[in-house]
């Protein structure tokens, strides 16, 4: 630290200091930062493996495919129709609508999964800073504990060349369909098979369901599940429980949900 | 470190981390996107981080001056280039005496994001030139002349003509802080 501080120093700390009150609500941000990194973390974890080989395949769960482009409609069904957007220009206001959005979230999640938690929306973002889209998770806290996150997003976000499914072909266990629907939605859904690692680096398989949706609009409305806790990870931790409702036939109806083909984008 | 020992860090930590931010944002929920994205970016890798205090700094100062060379230096203004930066806070008058109004926020939003990077570590984080440097990765001398500069750039915002007597206490360029150092 500095030990020579002139008069002039002093004073410029000082304007420092008064220029940038008030401080925000600190236990609120150290909140969300913890939230948001159990998040990333559990994200981090979640890496794509080739079973039946030695060779694991390890691949972020978000990272842009260019292969499974193909998936998606033809250059002559590529929509050029911009979805609706807000306007958010700042944090605030895009947590406010975040807030405001979770209500109809939540009706649709109702529909589509009786009884489940309810879910918190926020806003996302790209890595460049414009808004791309809102996030909500709920979680159900009972064990095993799983997340269910669903990301309702723009073009600019890239979920919709996100890869999911390993091909069929070297790993027929884990069936990934994807149909086009009248409307024209592109529908994607199955199980994903995922590697969790724990913090000791041992490695544990989970192959939860996930669904994705790219509306004509552009959007993409993506549900993925997450389950076991960061830094509880075993064998039982990671599987859902017999009976669980959260089939992939459940977020498919949630992604194709009116209210979230509705909501504007940020 | 457990992720337990992440919290009461952050929470003593983000006081400073937010008064940093909001210099080089120039913008107050900008400042606090960018804390909190650093935070959860940490909360990660918490385990591997052996100094926090100045990993944080980095990673403040990293995003804001990245994002800066993305944008190809069109632009000199704030992180998140919003027209009301430093509008939204009250003007502040650091040299009382003088007729000239300065609203330190809006004048450090005409300066580059490097050089309000080295204001917020010298003068808010009370940081020695050495330190500033090691945090930045550039050189001491580098520290000084962009002290030197933004100081400067400051006391001429509008490139008005000030008697820098009245801001430093001295008379013409000699006057420069970190040109003493």
């Amino acid at each position: 630290m500095r030990e020579d501080r002139s008069a002039d120093d002093e004073r410029m700390s000082r304007d420092l200091l008064t220029a940038t009150d008030p401080l925000p609500d600190i236990g609120a941000l150290v909140g969300r930062a913890v939230d948001g990194g159990r998040r990333r973390l559990r994200r981090r974890r979640l890496t794509v493996a080739a079973g039946g080989t030695s060779l694991t395949v390890v691949a972020a769960l978000l990272v842009l495919s260019p292969p499974d482009l193909g998936d998606m409609a033809s250059t002559d069904d590529v929509r050029l129709t911009a979805p609706s957007e807000l306007g958010v220009r700042s944090v605030v206001e895009a947590r406010q609508q975040a807030a405001l959005l979770t209500e109809p979230f939540n009706e649709a999640l109702e529909t589509a999964l009786p009884g489940w938690p309810a879910a918190e929306g926020d806003y996302s973002r790209s890595a460049d800073g414009p808004y791309t889209g809102w996030v909500f998770t709920s979680t159900n806290t009972e064990a095993p504990v799983t997340e269910l996150t669903v990301r309702v997003e723009g073009p600019a976000a890239g979920t919709a060349a996100t890869r999911f499914c390993v091909p069929a072909e070297s790993t027929p266990s884990m069936p990934c369909t994807q149909r086009t629907l009248p409307d024209g939605t592109e529908l994607h859904s199955g199980l994903t098979q995922l590697s969790i690692t724990d913090e000791h680096g041992d490695v544990v398989t989970s192959t939860p369901p996930f669904a994705r949706a790219n509306l004509p609009d552009g959007r993409t409305v993506l549900a993925t599940v997450s389950i076991g806790e960061p830094g509880a990870v075993s064998a039982d931790s990671v599987a859902l429980p017999a009976g669980s409702p959260l089939t992939t036939a459940a977020l498919e109806e949630l992604v194709t949900a009116p209210q979230l083909a509705q909501m504007p984008l940020p | 470190m457990s992720r337990e020992d992440f919290s009461e860090w952050a929470h003593a930590a983000s006081p400073r981390l937010c008064r940093i931010a909001r210099v080089l944002t120039v913008d107050a929920d900008a400042a606090e996107d960018l804390v909190q994205d650093v935070l959860e970016k940490m909360y990660v890798r918490w385990h591997r981080i052996e100094e926090p205090d100045a990993y944080a700094r980095r990673a403040l100062t990293n995003a804001v001056t990245s994002r800066w060379r993305r944008q190809g230096r069109r632009q000199e203004t704030s992180w998140e280039a919003r027209e009301d930066a430093g509008a939204s806070h009250p003007p502040v008058y650091p040299h009382a005496g003088t007729e000239e109004r300065i609203d330190l926020l809006g004048d450090l939003a005409r300066l580059p994001p490097r050089q309000r990077a080295v204001l917020a570590l010298r003068y808010l984080d009370d940081r020695s030139e050495q330190e500033v440097a090691d945090l930045l990765d550039i050189s001491p001398g580098t520290v000084k002349s962009q002290t030197s500069k933004a100081l400067a750039r400051l006391r001429h915002p509008l490139g008005a003509s000030l008697d820098l007597s009245d801001i430093t206490g001295r008379s013409g360029p000699a006057g420069v802080r970190g040109a003493e150092k």
